[in-house]
């Protein structure tokens, strides 16, 4: 349901930051417990990647982030809760390989929420696909109200960003479903 | 919010709405006309801005609701038998029939967000370009959901439901529309329909019975959950920030519209 192609700025970034995942399997379902031990460790890796970023933006906009690095963690929490009898909801490693160098990159305020933006968007679009295979309702309607909120994330991020209106949704009318936009299991999570 | 409080909530939404065909049919024979008044005694509407449980407060929190107890709202009519709305079966995934439900009373949200974005537009107090551009933005979305949805109600051999969400039009936007003086209440009610309307397609979620409905409900609302945190920081609302959208149903069971 796609109905605008991702910036080339975007593409860019996607282009660098897209891990070795697992090729898009449309339609086939995808086990509650894989997905959300996937998940959590990605949460995992966002807040530490927030515990960065922290240390790298004014005091103005850090109570900003303290607040998503708590929902992240809690994102985190139930996500481990779903995955229950799953290994592997550490963070994830190969995520963290790609950040730490990015993260070492910034110098300034602006640069840690375009970062911050740009891990909610990949987020979102993870969840997003994910609802498309998950076979458990109830699974998929937790995992919806994750979604809501790191969706929000992004938005409010490009509005202190100044990203023009149209950047703060960079599918359009639609949240992509696109698996190759999102995280994908390969980055050291399980799969 | 549990889980388990959760599917109660759910259920006990589930269970409260027959005898729609009746109902509808009344609406249909109201909607379009002037009468909103006899509309809202007609579907026994709640005290306006009641309407929408974010969170499970009223639509704009508990300071909200404490202005509108101020402003002297009369006590919601009685229900007239047969006036109730639509009901969905049990359990959270509960098949093609509350499919039906949700999707057309999510179509009936996203036309009410066009036609409320329309007339906040009419009313002249929309003047700054940031609050413009959003709002055209956002209709455009919302006319873009509108089709989608038509499109999978059509597929499923179902009348859509494309009129505004009668029970939501009355009970909330038009009094909140007649009651705007300045910009910043019209970004406060489009926010207020946006999360509301983000939030149903949370609840749906965990009730649609196809991962492909569900995806294609959390495509739209996720996009809406987006309009709602542009909104709010545009408005400088500084409302909530939960670190998880409720699972609950925003709506009035009255809200909820079968095919």
């Amino acid at each position: 349901m796609t109905t605008h192609p991702p910036s080339p700025e975007r593409r860019s970034f996607l282009a660098r930051f897209t891990p070795p995942g697992l090729p898009a399997t449309p339609g086939q379902q995808l086990p509650v417990t894989t997905f959300a031990a996937f998940a959590a460790g990605i949460e995992r890796t966002l807040v530490a990647a927030y515990d960065s970023l922290l240390d790298r933006v004014s005091e103005e906009v850090r109570p900003l982030l303290e607040t998503y690095r708590a929902h992240h963690r809690e994102h985190a929490e139930v996500l481990a809760g779903l995955a229950a009898g799953e290994d592997g909801v550490g963070p994830d490693e190969g995520l963290v390989a790609s950040l730490t160098p990015r993260i070492d990159e910034i110098s300034g305020t602006s640069d840690a929420l375009v970062l911050a933006r740009e891990l909610e968007d990949r987020m979102a679009a993870t969840y997003a696909h994910a609802l498309t295979r998950l076979e458990d309702a109830d699974a998929a309607g937790e995992v919806a109200s994750v979604l809501a909120v790191e969706a929000s994330h992004g938005a409010s991020l490009g509005e202190l960003v100044e990203d023009a209106l149209d950047a703060r949704f960079p599918d359009g009318a639609f949240e992509t479903t696109d698996q190759s936009r999102g995280f994908s299991p390969g980055t050291g999570a399980p799969g | 919010m549990t889980r388990g409080l959760g599917r109660d909530l759910r259920a006990a939404q589930l269970a409260q709405a027959r005898a729609l065909p009746r109902w509808l049919e009344a609406l249909h024979g109201a909607v379009g006309g002037e009468g909103t008044g006899d509309l809202a005694r007609l579907i026994g509407v709640p005290t306006r801005r009641q309407v929408l449980r974010i969170g499970g407060l009223g639509i704009a929190g508990a300071a909200l609701l404490a202005a509108c107890s101020d402003e002297g709202d009369p006590e919601p009519p009685e229900r007239r038998p047969g006036t109730t709305s639509t009901t969905l079966p049990d359990g959270p995934s509960a098949g093609p029939d509350a499919d039906i439900v949700l999707l057309n009373t999510a179509l009936s949200l996203e036309v009410l967000a066009i036609d409320a974005y329309r007339r906040a537009g009419e009313t002249g107090l929309v003047g700054s370009a940031a609050v413009t551009d959003a709002f055209a933005m956002f209709q455009a979305h919302h006319a873009a959901h509108r089709d989608a949805l038509i499109g999978v109600v059509e597929a499923a051999g179902v009348e859509p439901f494309a009129i505004p969400n009668p029970v939501v039009r009355v009970a909330f936007v038009d009094p909140e529309l007649q009651a705007a003086v300045a910009e910043g209440d019209l970004v406060r009610l489009a926010h207020d329909i946006e999360r509301a309307a983000a939030q149903t397609y949370v609840w749906a979620t965990g009730t649609l019975s196809t991962a492909d409905l569900r995806g294609r409900a959390m495509s739209i609302g996720a996009v809406e959950a987006r309009h709602a945190a542009v909104l709010d920081a545009i408005g400088e609302l500084a409302e909530e920030s939960p670190a998880r959208l409720p699972r609950t149903n925003p709506l009035p069971a009255d809200a909820l519209v079968e095919g």
